[in-house]
């Protein structure tokens, strides 16, 4: 039986839950329900189509020209993520875990790469790669994203190898394993779910990215997605149908990785940031 | 040299020989420093290429009056002088502090009084919950701005709302007025960071002991009292999270800004990141937007030198 007080304490609970919710997801259903109008079709308000009108994501998938958006973003995603795993694991390992001469000073150095706007980071780049003959094509994406989001992962992997109890690294010490050995077969295992999810956050940074293939993507390369869809609405400003469409396009792979890893996800991240 | 020599030797001779009070064998120490940095050298080497060289040639830049075509024109400190006196980039700087209470104070405010609601009970289908508040983070900010510039236009669903309820003479193209585009743009990101700042400190405040409020409530504190004297400090540190990330995004929310106003209508959403845009892509002051994002970079080291060890000394 659920008392009186008890029943009121989860009114208030569900009732800020479902209002929390409504509005996290209202903007979204509003906006995406308008992707099933035709193309062109004048909409206002709440407005709920008839019948499903598939036809308008085919129309956007190739007017916005998905196909190489969707190649380019996913060869530069899989390009940084690898990257920034690889060098965020080694380099938070030997910062946490064997204390040298000048750890200190290179964790301030990968620190000033999360602090600063990545616009003040990425207009010296345009020029520095201009320069270099890097511009346009995904070498400088790569150079340019994996740069930017390896300051997060370097710290991020930092903090939890040091959350690690030390116990485990003499008791490694002692038997004479190689430190590559204890990142290998102590480490890592323990740590999947935060690096699981930096794989996560870095791939999602470099799919949503914008800024970087604005800046350094030159005209004659394809666009990302995000750009690709920037560009789309640039050209179809009143067709809300459309732009709903190839908003849902860019939105859905991200939002499905993101529903389908959510456990191991929240699990890393939470052990993160709530210590 | 044969002193350095035996020396190194009776260092090495210590540490291999019978040295009981060490439990732990370590290497010599040149040897660990080498290792160490083995281990940096390709994440130093991509930020050596993507980050510091860049910054480097950036200096250089700003030192010069240039629009990317003709010829450089060395002009000294102009460029750091006019970066502190125009009126363009104080306006973008103030904006961006307006900004900052949209992006951080608000969710953060909010996220707290969630967390105090629901903290101390067990949820049913709690990562549903936890998966559909945290959305937004996962969406490009292209998509986001795409799918607010419609909810906010002048026949767009919120003012259709407003008309519904017979709030019609407040309707207006939200991000089209000189007055309400800037509030518009933090509503929006007050919308995109509440739901990190709700997940993050629910998280944090499951993890407070029970009893403390068990305490709090023998005291003879309410509710109210209770959220001010236990629940806000016992989650000092995950506030210092939410602020953190929240200020980053809103330091970069570039993207957000161009993708709705490109900093109009006037100037009057010109933010810090969309004015160093503008000075490089607009106008060609690379010069300027150089000394700019440089000025930028230093005082965002500087302050975060200074959190640090602000918390490394608590």
């Amino acid at each position: 039986m659920m008392t009186p007080a008890r029943l009121t304490r989860n009114g208030l609970t569900y009732g800020v839950l479902l209002l929390g919710s409504f509005i996290t997801l209202a903007p979204l259903v509003v906006v995406g329900l308008t992707a099933f109008f035709p193309p062109g079709t004048p909409v206002d308000g709440f407005s709920v189509p008839d019948e499903l009108h598939w036809g308008t994501f085919t129309t956007a998938w190739e007017n916005g020209g998905f196909s190489a958006a969707f190649r380019t973003t996913l060869i530069v995603g899989a390009a940084v993520v690898a990257i920034v795993t690889a060098c965020s694991v080694l380099a938070g390992f030997a910062l946490a875990v064997l204390p040298f001469r000048g750890h200190r000073v290179l964790l301030y150095v990968f620190m000033a790469g999360i602090v600063t706007p990545y616009v003040a980071l990425v207009i010296p780049m345009y020029f520095q790669f201009q320069e270099l003959g890097l511009l346009g094509g995904y070498r400088s994406l790569i150079l340019a994203e994996a740069g930017l989001y390896l300051g997060f992962g370097v710290f991020w992997m930092t903090s939890f190898f040091r959350s690690i109890p030390s116990t485990l690294l003499e008791a490694a010490r002692l038997d004479g394993a190689s430190s590559l050995r204890i990142l290998w077969s102590i480490y890592l295992p323990v740590s999947r779910p935060a690096v699981i999810t930096l794989m996560m956050l870095t791939f999602l940074s470099s799919w949503n990215e914008y800024l970087v293939p604005l800046i350094l993507g030159g005209a004659s390369s394809t666009p990302t997605v995000a750009l690709g869809l920037a560009s789309f609405q640039g050209q179809h400003l009143t067709d809300v149908p459309s732009l709903a469409a190839a908003s849902l396009i860019v939105a859905v792979p991200a939002v499905l990785l993101y529903v389908l890893t959510q456990r191991t996800f929240f699990r890393g991240l939470l052990d993160g940031a709530v210590k | 040299m044969s002193m350095v020599r035996s020396t190194y030797r009776t260092e090495g001779g210590s540490v291999r020989g019978a040295a009981p009070a060490r439990a732990v064998v370590r290497p010599a120490r040149w040897r660990r420093n080498l290792v160490g940095w083995a281990y940096v050298a390709p994440a130093l080497a991509v930020f050596a290429i993507a980050i510091i060289g860049p910054m480097v040639y950036g200096v250089w830049v700003s030192f010069f009056e240039w629009d990317g075509i003709t010829a450089a024109k060395p002009v000294g400190l102009d460029n750091y002088a006019s970066v502190f006196t125009d009126p363009g980039i104080r306006a973008a700087l103030g904006h961006s502090l307006f900004l900052l209470v949209f992006y951080s104070v608000f969710p953060i405010s909010i996220g707290l009084v969630f967390a105090a609601v629901i903290a101390r009970q067990r949820l049913w289908m709690a990562p549903m919950w936890r998966t559909l508040l945290f959305l937004p983070q996962v969406l490009s900010i292209v998509v986001v701005g795409v799918a607010w510039q419609w909810i906010l236009a002048a026949d767009g669903p919120l003012n259709v709302a407003l008309r519904g309820v017979g709030l019609g003479g407040v309707t207006r193209s939200w991000l089209g007025d000189f007055t309400w585009a800037l509030p518009s743009e933090g509503a929006i990101g007050t919308w995109l960071m509440s739901g990190l700042c709700m997940v993050l400190l629910l998280a944090g405040a499951q993890t407070l002991d029970p009893q403390l409020y068990d305490a709090a409530a023998v005291d003879g504190a309410g509710p109210i009292r209770q959220f001010f004297h236990v629940t806000v400090p016992g989650l000092r540190n995950v506030i210092v999270v939410c602020l953190v990330l929240s200020a980053a995004v809103s330091l970069n929310n570039f993207g957000l800004i161009w993708v709705t106003t490109q900093g109009g209508p006037g100037d009057s959403t010109q933010v810090i990141s969309t004015a160093i845009y503008t000075r490089a892509f607009v106008r060609s002051q690379l010069g300027m937007a150089s000394a700019l994002a440089i000025v930028v970079f230093f005082v965002m080291v500087g302050l975060a030198a200074v959190l640090a060890r602000r918390s490394e000394d608590a």
